[in-house]
């Protein structure tokens, strides 16, 4: 949401250690791993289905975070909560968070700022006991400080920042999950909206709209960041890694390429899961009779254009409005969608040949003119796709005949992409 | 292979996005698929309508809502409380609340 670069491939490699880190930080900051606790090597491998080497580097990396401690014969174990460790969040908060104040702040982040002002501004002051709005808005405000933090460029005090955050994060969810008291945060939104207009002000030298009361959005005492994963750290890392089975499609396309493979335990079979990705979907009720199916995304999708972004919760959203040339079957293997045959006319030609009773929503139908244009469309530098690097071993695609296209390839194309 | 890139490929409209510009394409994007676009309320969702004409098989919801929900424990408790009928990206934890729940099989 945040780095859109994060999101420029849909499934983003990730090294096993970081992998582990998200998994055990989560557990850590939603109290899984409670603290104090032991934290035998052995036994996180078999519980998070991790790798011994893994675990002992999230260890390590944990331990720098604070998250995790280590003592000499005891081995690892949960930091615990204390007052000292109280006072060192709070007193870290308070003489990092300031520098954010002066953070350059571009024409994009304002926009991105915006909306999660809207975002948060809309759930302050709702309270709805079928959700967990606090939830939602801690999430939204964490996302506020992360945008600033990585907007400070210096990658160490970010680090120390995001560590801070999510130790903030489990003292909350420690103290909230003891009491009946929930964490209230301050109304963010009419502050933070203010910091944005006078930012925008001092770039455009306009008003957006009539400026309020200038109050920092960074207030550290009001310590209360979100538990999220944290999607935009280090190299875009996806959540968790235990990764669950998948059972089937949905009525609703959701799937992007071939399936992820399970990974540790099963679910019971009874419930129906499609994997997206390196995540997980679930879905509740049964398709039929139903008049308006609501899916719930993690973020509003960043672009429907499917040409111009490349990511999860746009791809859920585009990828139902539109059809491809090809898609691929439950088995993953490669059939028709709109092209019905293709034949490879060189190492370096392939002609496809195209469905006739295509409608666009409008009405109008779909030709080779389309085809041959989406292509070239994507493979235009100046198009900017992200999904530029995906195609650009075609050098044209060309109306070749009625319902048909040819692409060429700069050379023969090479074989096992790993994408694929 | 060239293939499994292509399966990538989404067709767009050549005389609506020439007509109406890339911006004003990503706003309210014409496709051929299964649900028609029908409106984006910036911030918060995404509204689909079936569209009836499709060629292949139809969608079985006349409509269909993507909602933002950034939190993972809002998009489990509106699954379980009936308000979505599908969410992404839970974790194991949550997944585990889930089961044994009782959700009806499809």
């Amino acid at each position: 949401m945040l780095d859109n670069d994060a999101y420029a491939s849909p499934a983003p490699v990730m090294a096993k250690g970081l992998s582990a880190e998200q998994t055990l930080k989560s557990a850590i900051v939603h109290g899984v791993l409670k603290p104090g606790e032991i934290l035998s090597e052995a036994r996180l491998c078999d519980e998070f289905a991790i790798g011994r080497g893994a675990v002992r580097t999230a260890l390590q990396r944990l331990q720098s975070s604070g998250l995790v401690t280590s003592a000499a014969r005891s081995g690892w174990s949960v930091t615990p909560i204390s007052a000292a460790e109280i006072r060192e969040v709070v007193a870290g908060r308070r003489a990092l968070e300031k520098m954010l104040a002066s953070v350059p702040i571009s024409e994009a982040d304002q926009t991105q700022i915006g909306r999660l002002c809207d975002m948060y501004g809309a759930l302050y002051g709702r309270s709805d006991p079928m959700l967990d709005l606090q939830a939602t808005m801690r999430r939204a405000e964490r996302d506020l400080l992360l945008l600033l933090a990585v907007r400070l460029n210096m990658p160490t005090l970010s680090g120390w920042l995001m560590d801070l955050w999510d130790r903030s994060a489990r003292l909350i969810n420690f103290f909230e999950a003891r009491s009946s008291v929930k964490m209230r945060g301050a109304d963010r939104a009419a502050s933070a909206h203010a910091s944005w207009r006078a930012t925008a002000k001092a770039l455009n030298g306009t008003s957006p709209r009539p400026s309020t009361s200038w109050k920092p959005i960074w207030r550290p005492a009001s310590w209360n960041p979100p538990p999220c994963w944290m999607r935009q750290r280090r190299g875009g890392a996806m959540p968790p890694s235990r990764r669950l089975p998948v059972q089937t499609t949905s009525p609703i396309r959701i799937r992007q390429g071939r399936m992820t493979m399970p990974v540790s335990r099963r679910l019971s079979p009874a419930l129906l899961m499609a994997a997206a990705l390196s995540s997980v979907a679930f879905l509740a009720m049964p398709a039929a009779a139903k008049d308006l199916f609501v899916v719930d995304l993690v973020n509003e999708p960043s672009s429907l254009d499917p040409q111009k972004q490349w990511n999860p919760d746009s791809y859920y959203v585009y990828r139902n409005v539109f059809d491809n040339l090809l898609t691929r079957d439950n088995d993953g293997k490669i059939v028709p969608q709109i092209a019905t045959k293709w034949d490879y006319k060189s190492p370096t030609e392939i002609v496809f040949t195209l469905r006739g009773d295509v409608k666009f929503h409008d009405g109008q139908p779909l030709t080779a003119e389309d085809v041959a244009f989406s292509i070239n469309r994507i493979i235009d530098p100046a198009f900017k796709s992200p999904q530029f690097s995906q195609f650009n071993k075609i050098k044209s695609a060309a109306v070749s005949g009625e319902n048909e296209v040819t692409v060429v390839t700069d050379g023969p194309y090479p074989c096992c992409s790993p994408s694929s | 292979m060239l293939l499994a890139q292509l399966v990538k490929l989404s067709v767009v409209p050549k005389h609506v996005v020439e007509k109406v510009g890339d911006d004003a394409f990503n706003a309210a994007p014409v496709g051929s698929g299964p649900y028609k676009f029908e409106s984006w309320n910036r911030g918060s969702s995404v509204t689909l309508a079936r569209n009836d004409d499709y060629w292949g098989d139809k969608g079985p919801f006349p409509k269909a809502e993507f909602r933002a929900v950034p939190d993972a424990a809002t998009r489990l408790a509106d699954l379980q409380a009936g308000n979505a009928d599908l969410v992404v990206t839970l974790d194991a934890d949550q997944a585990k609340q889930l089961e044994g729940a009782d959700l009806p099989r499809y």
